[in-house]
């Protein structure tokens, strides 16, 4: 399934929509400090609003079987390869014209995981919240955006801390698995999709 | 089985359904008739869950259907007014996508997708589904909504489009599925078409059912006002055909 939409994504450009992970990338490694998660905050609704950033129609998941926890780990595993694919890109670029150094690089690296890792478990969340039933366009938009904004300012400012310290790069590694497990655990406790209870009331 | 009951729907101001009462059998062929902007798609909608009633209740084998219902979804399969499709795939690709969506088997799917591609003569379309006719694409969703043999099916207009020799080799699928037990429940404008296939047709008239009848029972009520008995086709018309005092003819042509 990951390969077809993956196919999908290429043939209607979407990873495109993603190269502002290639400049973010060259100009974390130019300004040698770890501000690449930034990009994610260009892009709140590919995560809060995932069901509909798919490109599956929102009607074809309501009417099939597939479990939620399946189709968001779908649509995360596509996010990550594409931006870790511009990311990687630029670092690689880099690497050749600026002559980083590779430790630095792959702390930035491990960090900028680490923030889709939570972007991704505020993402899945947030696109299955009660937040959605908020009457105002406007209102829901503002709630989603901030809470999503919120929680990886949180971690941004983190990870700026821990790039003070000398274990650095431990740090971040021990870290990395930690947001993976949590995750992974939020995507299987997602049971139902909350989402079609909005569009479902508002299918008029 | 499926169970329609009292189902009441209104857009803004405007009462589309007022109390929709229809039984499906098992292995019964149910067709839905109307005029356009009935309520038949409403109905459909609402049978899916895709859209939630005013008031009103479905049960689907004795089960009562809620928009939070889950475990019913893989019995069901669904045709829509608008086909639904993956712009950028190819139908393979799409089928065999739908087909993981149902947790299909990977050893099953891929036979099933090229039967099914065969079936419907899809087997040589290698471009993009956004690129296929309108019969084409409509063909696509009614092989999606056979890939994963379910057990209930609701079709909205699934003919649209499609040539005269798909439409019979789908209608003989559709008779052999209801002789297995699958119950079909299926709007079509198409009255030639589906007279042969359906075991009832239902009149969805100013948001309520008019008629529920076999064809047989149609027969024998077709009648003009003076008892001149009428074919069935004529009949259904009169009863649709609110604005009966409209012209036929246009004056410039």
């Amino acid at each position: 399934m990951l390969l077809i939409l993956l196919k999908h994504q290429i043939r209607s450009v979407f990873f495109m929509t993603l190269v502002t992970a290639f400049f973010a990338s060259l100009a974390e490694s130019y300004l040698t400090i770890a501000i690449a998660p930034l990009v994610l905050m260009l892009h709140p609704k590919l995560f809060y609003n995932a069901y509909s950033s798919m490109l599956i129609s929102i009607i074809q998941i309501r009417i099939s079987n597939i479990k939620p926890s399946k189709i968001l780990a779908l649509h995360n595993l596509s996010l990550l390869i594409w931006f870790t694919f511009w990311y990687l890109l630029g670092k690689l670029l880099a690497l050749f014209v600026l002559h980083t150094s590779l430790s630095t690089e792959l702390f930035h690296y491990l960090a900028f995981t680490c923030c889709l890792l939570l972007s991704f478990t505020a993402g899945n969340h947030l696109s299955n919240s009660d937040l959605f039933t908020y009457k105002f366009p406007f209102v829901r938009l503002l709630t989603l955006t901030l809470a999503f904004t919120f929680c990886l300012t949180f971690l941004l400012s983190i990870i700026l801390i821990i790039s003070a310290y000398h274990h650095k790069l431990l740090t971040i590694t021990l870290l990395l698995p930690v947001f993976f497990g949590i995750w992974y655990s939020g995507l299987r406790r997602l049971k139902e999709i909350t989402y079609f209870k909005f569009l479902v009331r508002n299918n008029d | 089985m499926i169970s329609i009951s009292n189902i009441h729907k209104a857009y803004k101001s405007t009462q589309v359904l007022k109390g929709v009462d229809l039984g499906i059998n098992s292995g019964c062929i149910q067709a839905i008739l109307g005029a356009n902007g009935a309520g038949k798609s409403t109905l459909i909608k609402i049978a899916a869950c895709i859209l939630e009633a005013d008031s009103g209740e479905l049960f689907i084998d004795n089960e009562k259907i809620t928009i939070d219902s889950y475990s019913y979804r893989e019995k069901m399969g669904y045709v829509f007014e608008q086909p639904m499709y993956i712009d950028k795939l190819t139908p393979y690709e799409y089928l065999y996508f739908v087909g993981k969506m149902y947790g299909i088997e990977k050893q099953t799917i891929g036979n099933r997708v090229n039967e099914l591609l065969v079936f419907f003569g899809l087997h040589e379309s290698d471009c993009y589904i956004e690129r296929l006719s309108k019969g084409m694409k409509s063909k696509v969703s009614l092989a999606a909504a056979l890939i994963h043999n379910p057990k209930h099916l609701i079709l909205d207009e699934p003919f649209d489009g499609v040539d005269f020799l798909s439409v019979q080799k789908t209608t003989r699928l559709l008779r052999s599925l209801a002789e297995k037990g699958c119950t079909i429940l299926i709007t079509s404008h198409q009255y030639d078409v589906i007279a042969d296939l359906c075991d009832r047709f239902a009149l969805l008239k100013d948001g309520k059912i008019l008629f529920n009848q076999t064809l047989s029972d149609l027969e024998t009520a077709a009648k003009e006002p003076n008892g001149n008995p009428i074919s069935v086709k004529q009949y259904i018309e009169t009863l649709m055909d609110d604005n009966t005092s409209s012209p036929n003819e246009l004056s410039w042509v």
